[in-house]
């Protein structure tokens, strides 16, 4: 079978730049808008996982629900759990137990505006439970400090040099001085403020805190739970870890869906757009398709020509959306309620949100295509 | 393939189950029951007791992989639209705090054996219990834990 040289579907293309434009820029959208909901759900699903500990215990109180902001248990379930359950991990010659406040509040620096932050008040200790947390710069947070996650100067609207050591931030009507920086890679925690205990209980009021944190060793989860359940005058109830932030994931399930329902409505209202703009665009040229296949190149080959062409310019939008969000998606933070995590392009991500923009322009063109090669051939050569 | 996956879940089971003490499962209800609000009194370690309670007082009153499950006073269920009267869900806490108590199987050392009671005997979350044994070390008016040496399953109320 004779072919259409590519040149003239190129060729076609160049002819009205504001189609060319128009079409790649709708493809471009749609591939950005799938490549966002993929790298959003990744990052969300990745961060979740990454903060649940299959080691750690969380010890909540009985009627919170599974809820760490809503638990209220007694400081002095910490000590307790340490000398009760045998085979906790050790660190420093001290059962790895984090007595821990989670608390949302506004804070912001003295002479700005505050937002809404997840504060944790905890104890040196919370480093050795928390494996993946680790502090970068600075020291653990002693009387009126806080040390910062590295992604908590976005939750806070700064600059990452406004929060350094040295800077203040006031919560709760008091004034806190960041101590240190902490990294804890791909979890919920990097958007967190770690307060001394203490000074946090001082500060919000509060006589008990809202959490335990308990790191395993050759204990199992199944030890804590056991704890609880003959701890009755200690109303807690135990949650691995990794199950209670693969129910947050859940929780945030419909969110995800979405953001894929959003991008699937948009890519079905570009296909339509694409089918409209192909159809002008093949339309106007009905009588010199007619002309080609007067000097005797066969249908098909006409039709591949149109797919080419339709194909060339889906690969400009979909390149145009993969440089967009290599630029401002991938790794962007997300705040979220309970926590911060980035936008993560991820193979899978790619290669879906890239086949499907490559296959719009394919797709958009059949039925224009169709429409302009079925007529006979002398009543289109004698079309306008 | 299914055969050989029966046979060896059911001796998986058969296994699982032998961990339990014979005996511990009762026919015949333990005589003078209390309610678990009546035991909670004045529990003297180490003394015998004979506890009546409905297997429940928590969301999840059997713990995985442990002989412990937790029991409430019959006089805390409630109706609950939920239908997990048994957990005390519908109670104020300070009510329950008073009128729940664990129940363990326990080993020669003294420690829950490592197998579940649910569903052993008949053990469901809701059901109604006799439990014979002796009052565990560390219970007071504030915690009672029982020490089981025979568990009855009373009938489904009508």
């Amino acid at each position: 079978m004779r072919l259409l040289p590519l040149d003239y579907a190129v060729r076609n293309l160049l002819r009205d730049p504001g189609r060319m434009l128009q079409l790649a820029g709708g493809t471009a959208l749609v591939v950005l808008l799938l490549l966002a909901a993929g790298s959003f759900s990744t990052g969300m699903r990745a961060a979740m996982q990454a903060s649940g500990d299959p080691a750690n215990v969380i010890l909540l109180s009985a009627g919170s629900e599974g809820g760490i902001e809503r638990s209220s248990v007694d400081p002095g379930v910490a000590g307790i759990v340490a000398a009760s359950v045998a085979g906790l991990r050790q660190s420093a010659g001290q059962s790895a137990v984090s007595p821990e406040i989670v608390h949302m509040t506004l804070v912001g620096p003295p002479d700005g505006p505050a937002r809404q932050a997840v504060l944790r008040g905890v104890t040196p200790m919370a480093f050795a439970v928390h494996r993946g947390t680790r502090l970068v710069v600075g020291h653990p947070p002693q009387g009126d400090e806080v040390v910062v996650g590295r992604l908590a100067h976005r939750r806070l609207g700064l600059a990452a040099d406004d929060l350094q050591p040295g800077a203040l931030l006031r919560l709760e009507g008091r004034t806190f001085t960041v101590s240190g920086i902490f990294a804890a890679p791909g979890t919920v925690y990097e958007g967190e403020i770690w307060a001394d205990l203490g000074a946090l209980m001082a500060a919000t009021r509060r006589s008990t805190i809202s959490t335990v944190v308990v790191a395993c060793g050759s204990a199992s989860p199944a030890d804590l739970e056991a704890f609880a359940a003959m701890r009755l005058d200690l109303e807690l109830s135990a949650i691995a870890e990794s199950d209670y932030y693969a129910e947050r994931a859940r929780f945030f399930a419909p969110i995800r869906a979405m953001a894929w329902l959003t991008a699937g409505l948009i890519a079905a209202g570009a296909l339509f757009g694409g089918l409209n703009t192909f159809h002008a665009a093949f339309a106007t040229r009905s009588r010199e398709a007619a002309t080609i296949l007067a000097i005797g190149f066969p249908r098909r080959a006409v039709a591949i020509s149109f797919f080419c062409e339709a194909t060339l310019v889906a690969l400009v939008g979909s390149l145009a959306a993969l440089f967009a969000a290599i630029a401002g998606l991938d790794g962007q933070s997300i705040d979220v309620p309970g926590g911060t995590f980035m936008l993560t392009l991820e193979a899978g991500t790619l290669t879906a949100s890239l086949g499907l923009g490559l296959m719009l322009g394919p797709l958009g063109a059949m039925l224009p295509a169709w429409r302009c090669l079925s007529p006979p051939l002398p009543s289109a050569l004698r079309s306008a | 393939m299914i055969r050989h996956l029966i046979l060896a879940l059911s001796v998986a089971a058969l296994l699982s189950a032998a961990e339990l003490p014979t005996g511990l499962f009762v026919a015949q209800a333990p005589p003078d029951a209390v309610d678990v609000i009546a035991a909670r009194t004045a529990p003297t370690p180490g003394a015998t007791v004979t506890v009546r309670g409905i297997i429940g007082g928590r969301q999840k009153p059997f713990v995985d992989g442990r002989a412990l499950f937790t029991i409430m006073d019959r006089s805390l269920v409630c109706e609950t639209a939920c239908g997990t009267g048994w957990s005390g869900c519908g109670q104020p806490p300070e009510d329950l705090r008073g009128a729940v108590a664990s129940v363990q199987v326990v080993d020669a050392a003294g420690k829950p054996l490592l197998t579940t009671l649910a569903e052993a005997g008949g053990l469901i979350p809701g059901a109604a219990v006799i439990v014979q044994g002796t009052v565990a070390a560390g219970s007071n008016p504030a915690l009672l834990v029982i020490t089981a040496q025979a568990i009855h399953r009373l009938p489904e109320a009508p």
